[in-house]
C-alpha cells in the first residue's frame, strides 16, 4: 500500500515497526512543515540548520515518545525547544560581546526535549491555566474534564472520543459531533488566551 | 491578533480533536491535508504544542483542575463593587474634609493624569457564534471600530445581557463572553464622555477570572476612577496591575505621579 494516504502518526507507527520507506516519508513531511515555521521564526540563513537540529533529536527520540501524543504535536514540541534554544543562543553571543559576564541559565543542555515541559512547574502551569478556564467558563471546564477523564482510561481514538462525546452529551443532550468539534474549538481558544497571558505575550482580547 | 486568513473554517474547528488525538485516520489525514495550506491552524499547533502534548501524556493530573467551578469571583467582584460605594461622611469628618479643602494647596489634579485611548480591537472570524448576543457583540464593535462609541456602548451593553442569558442555557457556544462585551461597552462609554455609566460594565468585567479581560478593566475602571476624583480607588486598582505584563510599567509610573 502506498504511504501517500496515511496520516502522519499511521506513518510513525509503520516507521517504528521497521518499515524505512514510512520513515522516510514521516521525516519528510515534518521537514516541510518544520520550514513553514522555522522560516518566520529564525534568520533566513539559519532556518536550515534550526530544522536540520529539530529533525535529528525528533529522529533520535520519537520511538520514546509517550503513547498517546501525536508525532506531529510531539515533534513540534522539539522544534519550539530548537527554536528557544537558538534565541537563548544568540542572547549569550550578545551578552558575550557586551562583556557582560552574567552566567545565563543554560537550557541548550537538556536531553529530552520535553523534559522542561513535563517538569513540576511546567505541569503547574498548565493546571492553572486549566482551572481557570474552568472558572470562566465551565462548560468548557465539563468538556475538557470528560476529555481528560477519557483519554485516561485509554484505548483507541475512537474510543476516547465516542467516550467524551457519550460524556458530554448527557450534559448537553442536543450537541452533535460537529457541534462538539467547534466547542472544542473555542474552548481550546478560550485556553490558548489564558496560557499566553501566563507566558507573558501581550493581550490580545 | 491577527484576523485568520483561511477560507476553510470548518476544517479550523479539527484542529483542538486533532492535538489531543481524538480523530480518526480519515479526519486526520484530512486536516493534515489542511495544515499543508493554511499557517494559521500550523502556527496554532505549534504555540500550544507544549500544553497538547503534557494533556494527553498524563491526562490524569489534569482533569482535576478542569473541573473547578467559579468560587472566587463573585468574592471579587463583591470587593471591587464596594469600591464605588457612595461614602456618607458623618458631619464632624465632613467638616474637616472642608476645612483641609480651603486650608491646603490645591490636591492635584487626578483627571489630568488619566490617559483615554481606544482599546484595540482585532475581529477573530470564528464558526461559533451563531446567537443573537454575538451577534449583537459584532454589531457593536463594528461601531467601536468606526468610533461611534456611543452607539457601540447601547449595543455591547444589550449584548452582554443576551450573552449572560445564553452562556447558562448549557448549550450555544457565544464567539465572546459577556465580560468582553461589557469591558468594550464600558471604554466606549468612557471614551463618549459617560464616565460615571462606564463603571458599572467595567467593574462587572474587572472581576472576570480571564486576565486579558480583567486586567483591561481595571485599566479602564482607573481612568474613570482618575476622570470621577477618586484616587483611592484608583491607586487600589493599579496597585493590583503592577504585576501585569500589559499594564504592570504604565501602572507603576502612574503610581508615582499620583504620590504626593
Amino acid at each position: 500500500m502506498s504511504t501517500d494516504a496515511l496520516s502522519l502518526d499511521e506513518l510513525c507507527d509503520r516507521a517504528l515497526a521497521g518499515d524505512g520507506r514510512a520513515e522516510a516519508d514521516l521525516f519528510s513531511a515534518l521537514r516541510v512543515r518544520f520550514l513553514q515555521l522555522a522560516k518566520r521564526r529564525v534568520q533566513t540563513d539559519h532556518t536550515e540548520d534550526v530544522v536540520q537540529d529539530a529533525l535529528k533529536i525528533v529522529c533520535h527520540r520519537y520511538r520514546e515518545r509517550k503513547q498517546g501524543v501525536g508525532i506531529l504535536v510531539w515533534s513540534l514540541t522539539v522544534l519550539r525547544n530548537v527554536i528557544g534554544n537558538y534565541y537563548q543562543a544568540r542572547q549569550r553571543e550578545r551578552q558575550h560581546m557586551d562583556f557582560v559576564s552574567e552566567l545565563p541559565r543554560d537550557a541548550a543542555g537538556k536531553d529530552d526535549p520535553l523534559e522542561e515541559v513535563m517538569a513540576g512547574e511546567g505541569d503547574l502551569a498548565i493546571r492553572e491555566a486549566i482551572a481557570e478556564l474552568a472558572r470562566r467558563f465551565p462548560r468548557c471546564g465539563r468538556i475538557f474534564f470528560h476529555l481528560l477523564a477519557s483519554l485516561q482510561r485509554g484505548g483507541s481514538t475512537q474510543d476516547v472520543s465516542t467516550r467524551t462525546l457519550q460524556a458530554v452529551q448527557q450534559e448537553i443532550p442536543t450537541l452533535t459531533r460537529n457541534g462538539f468539534y467547534t466547542a472544542l474549538h473555542r474552548c481550546r481558544a478560550h485556553l490558548r488566551a489564558i496560557w499566553d497571558q501566563r507566558q507573558g505575550v501581550p493581550s490580545h482580547v | 491578533m491577527s484576523e485568520r486568513n483561511t477560507t476553510d473554517l470548518r476544517t479550523c474547528d479539527l484542529l483542538a480533536a486533532y492535538e489531543m488525538g481524538l480523530l480518526d485516520d480519515a479526519d486526520r489525514r484530512r486536516f493534515e491535508d489542511h495544515l499543508d495550506g493554511c499557517d494559521d491552524c500550523l502556527d496554532e499547533l505549534y504555540s500550544l504544542a507544549p500544553v497538547a502534548a503534557a494533556l494527553t501524556a498524563d491526562p490524569g493530573s489534569f482533569a482535576a483542575a478542569a473541573s473547578t467551578r467559579r468560587t472566587w469571583t463573585d468574592r471579587l467582584l463583591g470587593i471591587l463593587e464596594s469600591l464605588s460605594q457612595p461614602r456618607v461622611l458623618a458631619p464632624v469628618a465632613a467638616a474637616a474634609a472642608l476645612a483641609l479643602l480651603l486650608l491646603l494647596p490645591a490636591a492635584p489634579r487626578w483627571t489630568n493624569l488619566a490617559t483615554l485611548e481606544p482599546l484595540p480591537y482585532t475581529r477573530v472570524n470564528v464558526r461559533a457564534g451563531d446567537d443573537q448576543g454575538s451577534r449583537l457583540f459584532t454589531a457593536g464593535m463594528a461601531r467601536y471600530t468606526r468610533g461611534e462609541y456611543g452607539p457601540a456602548a447601547e449595543i455591547l451593553l444589550k449584548a452582554a445581557d443576551d450573552l449572560e442569558d445564553a452562556d447558562g442555557d448549557g448549550l450555544a457556544m457565544p464567539a465572546t463572553s459577556p465580560d468582553q462585551a461589557r469591558l468594550y461597552a464600558g471604554v466606549s462609554l468612557l471614551l463618549d464622555g459617560r464616565t460615571l455609566a462606564a463603571k458599572a460594565p467595567l467593574q462587572a468585567a474587572a472581576g472576570d477570572p480571564l486576565p486579558p479581560i480583567s486586567e483591561n478593566a481595571r485599566w479602564y475602571l482607573a481612568q474613570a476612577c482618575l476622570l470621577t476624583d477618586r484616587p483611592d480607588s484608583a491607586g487600589l486598582l493599579l496597585k493590583a496591575l503592577a504585576d501585569s505584563p500589559v499594564y504592570g510599567p504604565r501602572a507603576k509610573h502612574l503610581l508615582e505621579e499620583m504620590t504626593p
